[in-house]
């Protein structure tokens, strides 16, 4: 009697793992199938990068870096051109003399490595001098580090003005910088078919970021950014930026989509923080991807 | 020109002309404020799907749709075997019409062939409304259209997956290119 209960037991077991080896077998060659045909769908709140050749999208900023930037086959052109440069400020009496002569600049760049998967490096050329003086013959060599920590969010390490060729006047401070950007995605319960969004970036720097006075003592300091840009419709943005010293708003326009050239006019230190009067700012640019 | 260098020359500049030194230094550069390359550089911002390419993607889909109805060579990526064309034209009829007679015909093939009816009924009428789409509606309408795909392979028994229907496969295919178009 026991031991026929015993087979009993031993037949059921086997029988039991007969079965769930069975139900394993059947599991697998269901997902397999499975794997052959399901369709991965994109997160909904996925965010792409502007397409094609020409990455036509109005700007984000108009003084301040941000944390997204170009990677791999990713390069770009601009130009800058402000109606007055900057006057004096005086620290002891807190004002500012009369503005200078209009100036301008020209850029190139390129990325290189993968932002997403590692990070990816911005290299930008700047031409400090333009007609004036003669094209290149200052020239500016700035870097930024970035990686995006997900699809809307990046961060970034940089240097502006890391050396200059050519440097003839202490034009064009080193300035180091962090910072760190996310997209917002806006209305149509927050999926990416909006079409509106809010790009905030805030970081610390130095340099040109310091404060108007930390500047004038020659105090090496630390000091705060930011910008807000909202993508209005798809070739309009409106930009707001504070460089640490003064506050420029603008809007940033892609006039044609089938040539995306970006314009980007700005009225810098509205408030007249830190210049006598408020200046206007022009910035043309386009980027590519190949 | 190294960070210390240019503060020499910053501190030698300060001594012959302070004011012209701090306009430069206060501006941070005066040739490049903003800086050219930062205005450029906002192009690779990331953008919400529709901002960038609505139109763009409501062409790709009509495209597919085309070529679908032509009866385009399109082989499947589950079986990598070549799809036939008569299945390919029905299912670009479908996509690109959207009638109820054809919907009715595709779902015949997929019900016999073993599909569960609901997830059948729900995917055609996702693909028949593909014929009507906008610009602004084509994200959403492909996403749909994908999901209902992905319901019925997961409630399919497996002998239909097995050896599925060549018009099983050719939607898998159109989806496949459109949800790509999407990213």
């Amino acid at each position: 009697m026991i031991r026929s209960a015993s087979r009993f037991w031993t037949l059921a077991v086997g029988v039991a793992a007969l079965g769930a080896g069975a139900g394993q077998v059947r599991a697998q060659e269901a997902t397999d199938l499975w794997k052959k045909y399901l369709i991965h769908l994109p997160d909904p709140e996925d965010i792409v990068s502007p397409g094609g050749f020409f990455r036509g999208a109005p700007g984000t900023n108009s003084g301040t870096p941000f944390a997204f930037g170009p990677g791999w086959r990713d390069a770009f052109i601009g130009a800058g051109y402000q109606n007055e440069t900057r006057g004096v400020y005086n620290p002891y009496t807190g004002t500012a003399s009369p503005n200078n002569q209009s100036d301008g600049s020209a850029a190139f760049g390129f990325g290189l490595g993968n932002a997403r998967h590692l990070v990816a490096l911005e290299v930008a050329i700047t031409s400090l001098s333009t007609v004036r003086s003669g094209w290149f013959t200052r020239t500016a060599f700035s870097f930024k580090a970035h990686r995006m920590i997900s699809s809307t969010a990046a961060l970034a390490l940089g240097v502006e003005n890391a050396f200059i060729a050519g440097g003839q006047k202490a034009e064009g401070t080193t300035s180091w910088f962090g910072v760190a950007s996310k997209v917002f995605v806006i209305g149509g319960g927050g999926d990416s078919t909006s079409g509106r969004a809010l790009t905030v970036s805030a970081g610390v720097g130095t340099g040109r970021f310091r404060r108007p006075l930390d500047i004038s003592i020659e105090n090496a300091a630390l000091n705060a950014f930011g910008s807000a840009a909202l993508l209005v419709v798809r070739q309009l943005s409106v930009v707001a930026d504070y460089t640490g010293q003064d506050l420029n708003v603008g809007l940033s326009i892609v006039p044609l989509p089938s040539f995306p050239v970006v314009f980007t006019p700005t009225i810098a230190d509205v408030t007249q923080t830190a210049s006598r009067s408020a200046r206007f700012i022009l910035g043309v640019g386009i980027g590519m991807h190949f | 020109m190294t960070a210390s260098r240019l503060f020499r020359v910053t501190a030698f500049a300060l001594m012959w002309s302070p004011s012209t030194v701090h306009a430069q230094a206060a501006s941070g550069s005066a040739a490049a404020e903003p800086p050219a390359w930062a205005l450029a550089g906002g192009a690779f911002a990331p953008l919400p799907r529709k901002a960038v390419a609505a139109r763009a993607l409501l062409a790709r889909i009509k495209r597919i749709e085309t070529d679908f109805a032509n009866g385009a060579p399109q082989r499947s990526p589950g079986t990598v075997q070549p799809i036939p064309i008569e299945d390919v034209q029905a299912v670009g009829e479908l996509l690109s019409t959207g009638s109820p007679g054809v919907q009715a015909r595709v779902s015949r093939v997929l019900q016999s062939a073993g599909a569960p009816p609901s997830a059948v009924a729900s995917l055609t009428q996702a693909l028949g409304e593909l014929a009507t789409i906008s610009a602004a509606s084509a994200s959403t309408v492909v996403v749909a259209a994908a999901t209902h795909f992905d319901r019925l392979v997961t409630g399919a028994p497996a002998t239909f997956l097995r050896k599925p229907p060549g018009q099983f496969l050719a939607i898998h295919v159109a989806l496949v290119a459109m949800v790509k178009a999407l990213r």
